[in-house]
């Protein structure tokens, strides 16, 4: 009989908990889809999100960015032609080399564009950022002026080698790179401070830039970013403004680098320079005006 | 023990029961995300409404801090044409805008346009920025206006329709005509007593308010007629938020307030039409005098001086809070001495032994003469490391390099007027 009972309360529970159950969820769609496009847009969807699940974002999304810096939107028409040269100088550069299915599966999902530069309190200058290999900012986009694009070496130093220096962020947090490269200059990282050095200093300490001495991964970012984006015979003058010493230590660092990108990713270094600094020869062949 | 079990288990049943009591009354008949999808919506039409665009009295500065400055913005098909007072009254740029949601519906300006994010860009030397915002908290849309807040910085502002057949550039202009005609230094009139003084300096755009308390501030922004206060401005229990310029010496209040701002007269104080006229200035001690003949120009911010005496026309700086005027250094024009062309500069300067001229923009002051009107005085500004002026150079300079002076006015006295 008590048995029944339990029984009897047991069941008028699941009843009384069941019974509230008449929320269905409403049909209508909380996401409006109806946005319009433009043909900056299109082509972004063309060329970027179709092929690669890219979202190349220029407008602005206050949730994307770094709400520690007073930033600005990045001009349109100056993203579209940056949207150009990011696909062409790295995109189909890494693609070249190490064929599509590598880009696909390693390049970040978002690449947000800021139209200016973010300043530190240090009056440091921030160029880009990559995170947890999902994103990466590019800053300064409105810089990108007529004049400037003539000038390989501002351009590089702005976007390529940033794009470059975050890519391998991003492919370092994929794959971590041997640790015996922090310990090659292990004394010489200074962190914050890196601003303090001059490229001599930084090069005779067997440092390839002053960020390199930032820390352990920025070096390696900067090893591989430098490498990739510099002549051999520009690579071989900062060799010989390290000096003995400094040379050698950026040579042994480099040998890792290298062994890292054709172990973990069967890449070899010198291609990636070759296709990337041909690429670079051409840009001033591609018409960035127009979006096809 | 059973015991307790049975009472626990009525206990649950009656939290079952309870559970199905439908008294949650939903106070909208849509759902959070519905109503604020529809607001972005709706918002959006209107904002695309206004064929001929909004006017905009755009704050930047947290807390009104930065002055104001007049906008127009026109929304079309997800772009938004932007001009304002700040550039040339035909210039525009267009860029991109979104409404989204966010904190509520969201006017964001997402693509960068200077007239906009000039005073949101951070630089070198500048990295807290003029604390512009352009991404707005919409909270409440008519035809008529949109009532937004900015969302980083906080400053509340209102879009008012614009007129079909108002062309921008003459909305623009008479802003920047408005701007030129006012007075700087006022009065602050509750009916007829004065209650404290208010200056507006026209290039920042902030009000000083002194009164016996002590002194605050308060942004504005100039209109086609007047001024307009960022809010309503109180002055002990007295208030007045827009103001139209009666076109000789005082702001009266377009709302039934009982306050004014009347032009502050000082003592020498003259309008830019009164000293129009013919003055004697004399050098060398008094001894000698050229004549000249002193004009406004258009903005009445200057009085170009002519002599017949040499060719070319000098500049005189008229300041329209102290009702006078002052002779900085400047650039003359071109001059052609034996076919070779010279660049002339008007620079104050010392002729003592060791004769020197300062670089343009510095001035000698040029002080009403009290109890004489129109009567002016050369005044050595300051000693400044111990050095002086006391005469003005025609300088001629070749490749930016001064070869010497082509005429002087030595030890400049007085300008005098004459008729």
């Amino acid at each position: 009989m008590k048995k029944y009972i339990i029984f009897l309360f047991a069941l008028i529970l699941t009843v009384s908990f069941t019974s509230c159950n008449n929320d269905d969820p409403s049909s209508t769609s909380i996401f409006n889809a109806t946005t319009s496009k433009d043909s900056l847009d299109l082509w972004l969807l063309k060329n970027y999100t179709n092929p690669y699940n890219v979202s190349f974002k220029y407008k602005w999304e206050d949730i994307e960015s770094d709400l520690t810096y007073n930033l600005v939107p990045a001009d349109s028409a100056k993203a579209a032609k940056l949207a150009i040269l990011v696909k062409y100088l790295w995109f189909d550069a890494y693609s070249e080399v190490a064929g599509e299915d590598f880009v696909k599966s390693n390049v970040p999902r978002i690449i947000f564009c800021v139209g200016s530069a973010a300043w530190n309190s240090d009056h440091t200058e921030l160029l880009g950022t990559a995170e947890g290999g999902l994103k990466i900012t590019l800053y300064n986009v409105n810089s990108l002026t007529d004049v400037m694009l003539e000038n390989y070496s501002t351009m590089n130093e702005y976007y390529f080698h940033t794009m470059h220096h975050e890519f391998t962020h991003i492919l370092n947090q994929k794959k971590p790179y041997n640790t015996a490269f922090n310990q090659i200059t292990e004394s010489g990282y200074v962190s914050g401070n890196w601003y303090q050095y001059g490229s001599w200093g930084a090069h005779q300490a067997g440092f390839i830039t002053p960020y390199a001495m930032d820390e352990g991964k920025e070096d390696f970012a900067e090893m591989l970013s430098t490498y990739v984006t510099t002549s051999e015979s520009d690579w071989d003058a900062i060799l010989n403004d390290a000096g003995t010493n400094g040379a050698a230590l950026i040579t042994e660092k480099l040998d890792i680098v290298r062994s890292y990108m054709k172990d973990s990713w069967n890449i070899d270094i010198d291609d990636v320079r070759d296709v990337v600094l041909r690429r670079a020869s051409e840009i001033s062949k591609l018409d960035l005006n127009r979006l096809n | 023990m059973k015991k307790v079990i049975y009472s626990l288990l009525l206990l649950l049943v009656a939290f079952g029961f309870q559970s199905c009591s439908h008294d949650e009354n939903n106070i909208f008949s849509e759902n959070a995300s519905e109503r604020i999808e529809k607001a972005v919506t709706v918002d959006q039409q209107i904002l695309e409404s206004a064929s001929n665009g909004w006017k905009l009295n755009y704050y930047p500065g947290e807390g009104y801090s930065k002055g104001g400055y007049a906008y127009i913005v026109k929304f079309k098909n997800g772009k938004v044409t932007i001009a304002t007072e700040l550039a040339g009254s035909d210039s525009t740029f267009t860029s991109d805008y979104a409404m989204v949601k966010d904190q509520g519906p969201v006017l964001t300006f997402n693509t960068y346009n200077p007239f906009l994010h000039c005073f949101s860009e951070e630089s070198i030397s500048n990295i807290d920025t003029y604390q512009g915002d352009y991404e707005f908290v919409v909270s409440k849309a008519t035809t008529d206006s949109i009532v937004m807040t900015g969302k980083k910085w906080g400053n509340k502002m209102i879009m008012t329709r614009m007129s079909n057949n108002v062309k921008w550039s003459v909305y623009l202009d008479s802003i920047k005509n408005s701007i030129n005609n006012i007075l700087c230094n006022l009065k602050y009139m509750n009916g007829n007593d004065s209650i404290a003084h208010v200056v507006l300096n026209t290039d920042t755009r902030m009000a000083t308010i002194t009164t016996s308390e002590g002194q605050s501030s308060i942004a504005f922004t100039p209109t086609v007629d007047g001024i307009s206060f960022c809010e309503p401005l109180n002055v002990s229990n007295s208030s007045v938020q827009n103001l139209m310029w009666n076109g000789k010496d005082t702001f009266l209040p377009t709302s039934t307030s009982k306050a004014s701002l009347t032009f502050s007269h000082s003592a020498g104080y003259h309008y830019i039409d009164e000293i129009t006229g013919t003055y004697n200035l004399y050098f060398n001690s008094g001894t000698e005098y050229y004549t000249l003949t002193l004009k406004p120009n258009a903005e009445k911010t200057e009085l170009i001086a002519h002599c017949n005496a040499f060719p070319f026309n000098i500049k005189f700086t008229y300041s329209k809070s102290t009702g006078s005027m002052f002779l900085k250094g400047q650039d003359i024009g071109p001059y052609k001495i034996n076919d070779v062309t010279y660049d002339i500069e008007l620079v104050p300067g010392y002729l003592g032994s060791n004769p020197y001229a300062w670089s343009d923009g510095y001035c000698m002051n040029l002080v009403p003469v009290s109890g004489k009107d129109f009567c002016y005085k050369f005044v050595d500004k300051e000693k400044w490391w111990g050095l002086h002026t006391d005469s003005y150079f025609f300088e001629a300079c070749l490749n930016g390099e001064r070869e010497g002076y082509i005429l002087s006015w030595p030890y400049v006295t007085y300008l005098v007027k004459t008729n």
